[in-house]
């Protein structure tokens, strides 16, 4: 049910005089975590000694009790009670379940949760572990430090040459390399350089499309999808009197403008070291054909906005389709971020029972970092929500709702079920909380035709918000480049080994990403500067650790390290670095394509699958094989048949070296040399001999084949090099057989190497 | 209990499955003894396609989820016998009513089916002998939560990686191959237990499964056979190698991971030339590789979607009874295939959604979600046909007894059946390992093990 607007009975966030949004959330800038002072030793003495003292410490002093408390020794007690502060028992920490008796209890139950005893417990443990929180980058790391100390890196040159492969999709410049090599570039330099490549924008359109956003699914028929109703000239490149070739450009550009707007728009901000938290409050970028497919139709006669050409008027060349102005279409209010756009919002539509509440979930996870799911646990009784309206009345459920269905509102304002813009009806909906950001922030009245780009604005003006919305980025980035998860602390529940010892991992990890938030800060928001600091962090970098582990610093150090296979689309970008491509006839490529391997691969498509699959399985593995298979297949005879000096792949060898005619030795450096090109570093002498020792095999293996007749000299069609690859002109000396079986020894050994797990998979080894 | 004990407990009648299981459990050791001491029938230099891959026994967990939230509540479930409640759904203060047209129900030994429904009476007819299903309250109306919340019977956010009851079983009956689970739709939670493996295009299984074939219908090959096998224990072995060079715990895991997977792969290779190529006239392709796949023992749990079921507006409501056509169509259709393949034995069928819909209609004439009751099956030769539950005038689950499961008021002791009181009956029923249990705790209130005896065949 809708109802007039205008019965919204407060508005906690008034708009002051001057138009100046006051924040909802106080205006103090957020705390550094090296900054909060505390005294939780005074607070524990003072407040927390006595019931220890008194009620807890006489049992506890017991042989038999797993923690020894001691009446009068605060400091052996407050530090026994902060360590299991960590530990989360049901959501609670673990003291506190012990004291009322939630958590197994010898001394059974001895306060009530609303107790003063219970109270001054929590205030002080509360203040201990924000405290201990900030050991990690606060240079109170004890014990625990030392072990991260012994952490193998990558070294500066390889990492930024892995940077560059999985980061921008390129091999790193040898201008880059050599420069770091001499000292006249430090890593961070060649990283920042390397953000500044046009691929770069491959890597953070993918990254930021599988956090939340989900809208690849009309990537390349953006247009396609919009409303004809409310952009009548959409098909753009229907009426200007274009020749065929052009329509199908204009048709290209102006289908990927509005398809891949939400991302456009963050990719913008990126590119042009915008500061990353104004995305808040943006408008979509718009190029020209996207220009002329939402503007197309806004003429003097029927303007309320500005005009087509006025909107061609901003950009500098209206028909280069590289060009982006931020601007959002006619009937979407300027401002509101991406997903107060049409793409985000036909990939979310909603139901008339729904009213936007999955959009919402989104709007809160992309902007103030917070999974509103995880904000309780659902009654366990179905029919305890069976009053009318529980969402509004019952404190089960109102726990998400609450905060949930006002951002839910602001989305029913602006944006129809169906995803398309509507004109505000100037009302809302009586039996869900008021529209706003939660319960204390109502949407003001005179804002209702801007709902979301009111929000937009709130989130970009108040340091609080803003610094959500930052902390959300950081993680995504994070996550997006190490492939390790954020973890949650761990509960007394969990069956893991070790909870404190894995806790101190734990809080690493949210320094780290602590430490991050604050460099962004301090580089205005700019995106760049936190992925510099991923790549050149132990997160990153990490290949391993010296000395052996004990059980405690393993489970301290389970959180690092990428146990995940690359996606398939990052697959996909590593592969084509090094200057491959795995496709079919018509060059689509068979990893990232859904009617190929995408799945089998493990892949997400953002329309059937969300999210990538982590574990590697059989189907994966086979794909690898033949990803190695085939594109060993492609490279070999078609290096050989350049000239040595031409050769990428086999500089130091040719196809009639032998293994056993004196060649071994530059074969080595043969094989040394495609390592070092694949990963910029150096072949462990171990996985040397190895590969030597495979093709020596398979070359023996194959002309065994050959003479007992199951296998012929031709070598395999598809493996035949007939044309040149560069020009397509036909070789004057193909090759097609392969007398020697070298071909087959060299494609085994550039087989494997395209297939280990330092390729496939996201680990540093 | 002891799982002799449970076995036991669940009598004569589910022998059969219950001894597949246990076959699954003497082929997984013995496979893991295969991977220990690299036993393989690659190391034999054995061709994989060649090999003569027997049969397995193993069991096999099929899950099939209706997706977008199903309106059984007047299909299956026989609530409104002779329209006794159809008043009370018409003065139900969501909306608007139905029409009694649309909430009569008739009934087919203990099931009940829409009158317009004649899809799921043909399935009644067919394979009601087999059926069981049971009425319970779902806990939430969220799509992402619901089927997370139907398949692990976990009442939590979907974003949690909780197992699902697929994960467990295969954790508990295949731990060692190389796609112990394949999702293809439902839910892919593993809880980090098992490799959740995704299904492409079917008519490309073929040419994955043999990387060496440059066409899966040709004989040409990239290497010879020989060479093939010596980069397979080239990539065992560097693992190997790696595995012990690997000093992070995560790297570990992931090595450990993927050294099963290589080790594994050669047996997905090996019935590769067995995977059906032509159908019979009307055959699913992607029920044909799933029962391929089970028949051969490479995994032990599929999930599969079947679409349509969120009718919120008019014309998808109105076409529901063809929807659930094609459900219960594409259902029995797994189940006369299993049976002509002689798989059914081994073979459970679970069905489900992530909530029911709204008993009236909305101001489109659609139906929209529905927390208060919703509907799960079981299928199979040792399930007792039976409905378990009921659903009140509002159309909400009934409490039960939670021993005799016959209908009891809350206030004399009866408990509403939730999802994870099946989960746990279901838990029993496919003797999940007690660590897994451990580690993946639900709580409810029915008397789980009478619940598993009751679904079970005596």
């Amino acid at each position: 049910m809708m109802v007039p607007y205008n019965s919204l009975r407060r508005h906690a966030c008034a708009v002051a005089m001057l138009g100046t949004i006051v924040s909802c959330y106080g205006d103090e800038p957020p705390k550094s975590i090296c900054s909060q002072a505390t005294s939780e030793d005074d607070l524990f003495n003072q407040t927390v000694a006595p019931i220890v003292d008194k009620d807890c410490a006489p049992c506890h002093t017991n042989n038999q009790s797993p923690m020894r408390l001691y009446v009068g020794n605060n400091e052996h007690n407050r530090t026994e009670l902060a360590k299991r502060g960590f530990i989360a028992y049901k959501g609670i920490m673990l003291p506190l379940a012990k004291m009322i008796g939630d958590a197994e209890h010898g001394g059974k139950v001895r306060y009530g949760e609303n107790s003063e005893e219970y109270a001054a417990m929590e205030t002080w443990l509360a203040a201990a572990v924000s405290e201990k929180d900030m050991f990690a980058d606060c240079g109170d790391a004890g014990a625990s430090k030392e072990l991260w100390s012994r952490l193998i890196l990558l070294d500066e040159s390889a990492t930024v040459f892995r940077a560059y492969r999985e980061i921008a999709g390129i091999r790193a410049p040898k201008a880059i390399m050599d420069a770091l090599a001499s000292g006249g570039m430090t890593a961070e330099e060649a990283i920042l350089q390397m953000l500044t490549e046009p691929s770069i924008e491959e890597f953070v359109k993918e990254l930021e499309d599988a956090h939340s956003l989900h809208t690849r699914k009309y990537w390349f028929n953006g247009v396609d999808v919009l409303s004809a109703e409310h952009y009548p000239n959409k098909n753009v490149w229907e009426s200007q009197g274009f020749s065929e070739a052009q329509k199908e450009e204009w048709k290209a550009c102006a289908e990927t403008a509005v398809g891949q707007e939400v991302v456009n728009t963050i990719w913008e901000h990126v590119r042009l070291d915008l500061p990353y938290t104004d995305l808040a409050c943006a408008s979509v970028a718009m190029n020209p054909c996207s220009a002329r497919v939402y503007y197309g139709h806004v003429n003097e006669s029927n303007s309320v906005t500005p005009t087509l050409n006025h909107v061609l008027d901003e950009f500098e060349d209206p028909y280069d389709f590289d060009e982006y102005i931020f601007l959002n279409p006619p009937d979407v209010p300027e401002g509101g971020g991406p997903l107060a756009s049409n793409m985000f919002n036909t990939r979310w539509p909603t139901t008339p029972t729904n009213r936007s509440r999955n959009r919402a979930k989104y709007w809160w996870e992309r902007t103030l970092n917070t999974a509103i799911l995880a904000r309780g646990n659902r009654p366990v009784d179905p029919n305890a929500v069976g009053a009318f309206n529980a969402v509004m009345n019952q404190d089960a459920c109102t726990v998400c709702h609450s905060d949930n269905d006002p951002v839910a509102q602001l989305f029913e304002l602006d944006w129809e079920n169906g995803g398309a813009a509507q004109i505000p009806d100037d009302a809302w909906h009586a039996d869900m909380f008021p529209p706003g950001i939660g319960q204390d922030c109502e949407l003001p009245y005179e804002e209702r035709s801007r709902a979301l780009a009111w929000a937009g604005d709130l989130v970009c003006e108040d340091p609080n918000l803003r610094a959500q919305f930052r902390t959300g980025a950081v993680a995504r980035y994070y996550t997006g480049i190490t492939g390790v998860r954020i973890y949650a602390r761990p509960s007394i529940e969990d069956t893991a080994l070790h909870p404190e010892a894995r806790t101190n991992g734990v809080k690493r990890q949210e320094a780290f990403l602590a430490k991050l938030a604050s460099i962004m800060e301090k580089n205005d928001d700019n995106i760049k500067h936190v992925v510099v600091h991923i790549l050149m962090s132990e997160w990153y970098r990490t290949i391993g650790v010296t000395g052996s582990l004990s059980e405690e610093e393993a489970a301290e150090l389970s959180v690092i390290g990428n146990r995940c296979v690359k996606n398939p689309r990052a697959l996909d970008r590593f592969i084509r670095s090094i200057g491959l491509s795995w496709t079919d006839g018509n060059g689509e490529s068979r990893l990232t394509n859904a009617e190929q391997y995408l799945f089998y691969a493990g892949g997400a498509d953002s329309d059937q699958r969300l999210t990538p699959l982590c574990d590697t399985n059989g189907f994966r593995a086979l794909v690898e094989d033949r990803m190695g298979h085939e594109l060993a297949c492609k490279i070999v005879a078609n290096d050989f048949a350049l000239p040595p000096e031409e050769r990428m792949w086999f500089p130091f060898v040719e196809m009639h070296y032998l293994p056993t005619l004196g060649f071994l030795d530059l074969m080595r450096d043969n094989i040394r040399h495609i390592h070092a090109m694949i990963h910029g570093r150096t072949l462990p002498e171990s996985e040397l001999a190895m590969l030597v020792e495979l093709m020596i095999e398979s070359q023996a293996a194959c002309m065994e084949a050959s003479y007992s007749g199951t296998w012929s000299s031709e070598i395999p069609k598809p493996c035949q090099a007939t044309h040149n690859m560069a020009t397509g002109e036909p070789l004057e000396s193909p090759i097609k057989t392969d007398p020697l079986c070298t071909n087959v020894m060299w494609r085994a050994a550039v087989d494997v190497m395209l297939t280990d797990p330092k390729v496939t998979h996201g680990i540093s080894l | 209990m002891r799982e002799m004990d449970r076995r036991e407990a669940f009598g004569e009648g589910a022998r059969r499955f219950l001894a597949a299981i246990a076959a699954a459990k003497v082929l997984q050791r013995m496979a893991a003894s295969a991977v220990i001491t690299g036993l393989t029938l690659r190391g034999e230099r054995v061709r994989a396609e060649d090999m003569d891959r027997p049969k397995s026994d193993a069991p096999a967990l099929v899950m099939i989820h209706a997706a977008g939230g199903w309106d059984t509540a007047n299909g299956l479930d026989p609530r409104a016998k002779g329209g006794e409640d159809v008043e009370a759904i018409l003065a139900n203060v969501y909306g608007q009513g139905r029409t009694a047209g649309q909430t009569l129900v008739k009934t087919h030994g203990p099931f009940g089916y829409r009158a317009d429904q004649s899809g799921v009476k043909a399935f009644l007819e067919t394979h009601g002998e087999e059926l069981a299903v049971m009425i319970l309250g779902m806990n939430t109306n969220d799509h992402g939560a619901g089927t997370h919340d139907m398949w692990t019977g976990k009442v939590s956010g979907d974003e949690e990686n909780f197992a699902s009851i697929g994960a467990l079983f295969a954790k508990t009956h295949g731990p060692n191959l190389p796609t112990p689970f394949i999702v293809a739709g439902g839910s892919d939670k593993t809880g980090s237990l098992v490799p959740a493996a995704t299904l492409g295009k079917v008519k490309d299984l073929r040419k994955v499964l043999r990387p060496n074939l440059i066409d899966p219908n040709g004989e040409a090959r990239f290497y010879p056979d020989e060479v093939a096998t010596l980069i397979d224990e080239f990539r065992t072995n560097g693992l190997e190698d790696q595995l012990l060079d690997a000093s992070l715990p995560g790297h570990m895991e992931a090595l450990e991971q993927l050294a099963l997977v290589v080790k594994g792969k050669a047996e997905l290779t090996a019935i590769a030339h067995h995977l059906s190529s032509q159908y019979p006239d009307g055959a699913d392709p992607t029920i044909e590789v799933v029962l391929d796949l089970i028949e051969f023992g490479m995994v032990r749990s599929v999930s599969l979607a079947q679409g349509g079921f969120d009718t919120h507006d008019g014309g998808n409501q109105a076409n529901l009874p063809a929807t659930m056509g094609n459900y219960f169509g594409f259902v029995s259709k797994l189940w006369k295939r299993a049976k002509e393949r002689n798989l059914a034995h081994r073979i459970l069928v679970v069905g489900g959604s992530e909530f029911s819909r709204t008993p009236n209609l909305n101001g489109g004439n659609g139906t929209d979600h529905w927390n208060g009751t919703n509907t799960v099956f079981l299928l199979g030769q040792n399930i007792a046909p039976q409905v378990i539950g009921a659903s009140d005038g509002g159309w909400y689950a009934m409490s039960l007894d939670p021993k005799t499961f016959k209908p009891k008021a809350e206030e004399n002791g009866g408990v509403v059946p939730t999802i994870a009181d099946f989960h746990m009956a279901l838990r029993l029923m496919l003797l999940i390992e007690l660590e897994w249990l451990a580690k993946f705790p639900l709580t409810g209130e029915l008397d789980h093990e009478a619940l598993a005896k009751k679904l079970l065949k005596k």
